[in-house]
């Protein structure tokens, strides 16, 4: 499991337990995820991946075993607004919300992004053009797809310019152009903002393009390290396999 | 015009105005929130109030108060720690105060006049103290809503993104969920316990029919619960009919209206 030992420590876990009854869904995680990386976690259904998001976002507490962010706790990285969490699309209540496109990219502004130079409405269509959305500022939230939706959230979360950057399947729902279209997209934001991002994810495939690591979880870690080890490693085919993308 | 020379519809109006822009503010967050019913059991319990301030020889109004937010802080609190269930918590307090409700008008000595009152609302009876009391409780609601607003917004979008993101949601929530309470009891004289929750929630439903942005919808929500209450009086004053129900109609019809004509925008 070849995790490149240079750079600075970006998130931390260290014997991490976390049971929603008496059975832990995450038994001794302990995972060292580089600063400024692209992380991709993986697994079967139930294996934990969402578990452990949430812990990595402070919405769980873990019953064993500690989080460091930059050397930092969760709790002090939530207050600082260094972390921001795009969950899955089901989850939201956006398809709802009677706000239009740039109504909720502009939320990023109340949690906290920073105010640049231009006006809040410019960073904010400069935002919606770097993921192809700004034709569609002014339409309702609601009215859009799937995937356009989650372009947005991303919008939102440019904005935001977290330290952390925390995905939970944000392509489930998309087609597999869109899907591929949001990795680059996720990938040229982590570059250009220096960004620690984690996602959690069905599409291994397309998502190991730009990933730089794999995460793979199965209530204990099954492998950490570079994308292209997983796809050849024995879990890697198994679990492809076992999700049909190979 | 005749109808302003008198001084109990003059009252009726300030009163009626006031209430009428709280309801959309602390109801268009209620309906994102997915929350709609709450106002009207939060009414529940505020009967629960009157009848035992009633009891205890005090003002109605401050145990109608007093009862609701201990209730609605009550069901935040049990909401944080089983937050799947959050209908049937919500109707497990509103039976609870509507039970307490008749066991003390059941056993204090309120005339019947007085209960109808307050469940279907007496905006023509409006005393003085009764309006010094709405512009204290408006200025709480509208200096508390200034205060969390950006937090409250962030949270009714999505509260996980909220909590990730540094905002003190529990907190918001709570402080969202006293100021609910208060714009029920602010209600109560106007259109009545059983009636307030559709104040809160008929003109934003009827601002939703427009398809805009928050910002716009709020503001529709304003103008659409304003319109109501004052064409709601005119109509009340001049057939002679209950002021509460008359207000409520007139919201009614204002949606359907809407409906109407927006329609070729959906």
């Amino acid at each position: 499991m070849g995790v490149k030992k240079e750079g600075q420590v970006g998130i931390d876990c260290q014997q991490l337990v976390y049971a929603y009854s008496t059975e832990p869904i995450l038994q001794d995680i302990t995972v060292t995820i580089p600063k400024n990386s692209f992380t991709i976690i993986v697994g079967p259904n139930g294996a934990g991946k969402t578990t452990f998001l949430r812990l990595l976002g402070g919405l769980l507490t873990p019953q064993k075993g500690c989080i460091y962010m930059g050397g930092e706790t969760v709790e002090s990285c939530q207050k600082a607004g260094h972390i921001h969490l795009v969950p899955q699309l089901y989850n939201r209540n956006a398809a709802q919300f009677p706000a239009t496109v740039e109504e909720v990219v502009g939320l990023a502004f109340r949690m906290g992004a920073p105010k640049e130079g231009k006006s809040t409405k410019e960073q904010i269509h400069k935002a919606l053009h770097l993921v192809g959305m700004a034709g569609l500022a002014k339409r309702r939230i609601g009215d859009l797809s799937g995937g356009q939706q989650q372009r947005v959230m991303l919008a939102q979360a440019l904005l935001c310019k977290p330290t952390y950057l925390l995905l939970d399947e944000p392509t489930s729902g998309v087609d597999m152009e869109g899907s591929a279209h949001i990795f680059n997209l996720l990938k040229k934001i982590q570059e250009e903002n220096q960004m620690t991002i984690v996602m959690v994810t069905h599409d291994i495939d397309d998502a190991s393009k730009v990933a730089d690591y794999t995460l793979c979880i199965d209530r204990h870690v099954c492998y950490f390290g570079d994308c292209k080890g997983f796809l050849t490693s024995h879990t890697g085919k198994k679990l492809a396999w076992h999700m049909g993308v190979l | 015009m005749d109808i302003f020379t008198y001084t109990f519809m003059q009252r009726a109006f300030i009163a009626g105005i006031i209430v009428a822009l709280m309801c959309p503010l602390i109801g268009t967050f209620i309906v994102i929130k997915r929350q709609s019913l709450l106002g009207d059991g939060l009414g529940h319990i505020a009967f629960a109030g009157v009848t035992g301030a009633s009891l205890l020889n005090l003002y109605p109004p401050l145990g109608a108060a007093g009862l609701t937010v201990l209730a609605v802080m009550g069901i935040e609190w049990v909401r944080r720690r089983q937050s799947q269930y959050v209908d049937m918590i919500m109707a497990l307090f509103f039976y609870a105060g509507l039970a307490l409700a008749v066991i003390f008008s059941s056993i204090s000595n309120i005339p019947s006049t007085s209960l109808l009152n307050f469940l279907f609302g007496s905006i023509l009876t409006v005393t003085d103290a009764d309006i010094y009391s709405i512009i204290l409780a408006a200025l709480v609601v509208a200096v508390l809503m200034k205060y969390i607003y950006s937090r409250l917004l962030v949270t009714a979008f999505d509260e996980e993104v909220a909590k990730v993101g540094g905002v003190a949601v529990n907190r918001v929530n709570m402080i969202f969920a006293i100021l609910t309470a208060l714009v029920v009891v602010m209600g109560m004289s106007v259109v009545g316990i059983l009636l307030i929750s559709a104040l809160m929630i008929i003109p934003v439903a009827s601002a939703h029919l427009w398809h805009v942005g928050f910002a716009k919808t709020l503001w529709i929500a304003e103008a659409y619960a304003v319109g109501a209450v004052i064409a709601g009086l005119f109509g009340a004053f001049y057939f002679d009919i209950a002021p509460g129900g008359t207000i409520v109609m007139t919201a009614i019809a204002l949606y359907i209206l809407t409906f109407v004509l927006s329609y070729g925008r959906r």
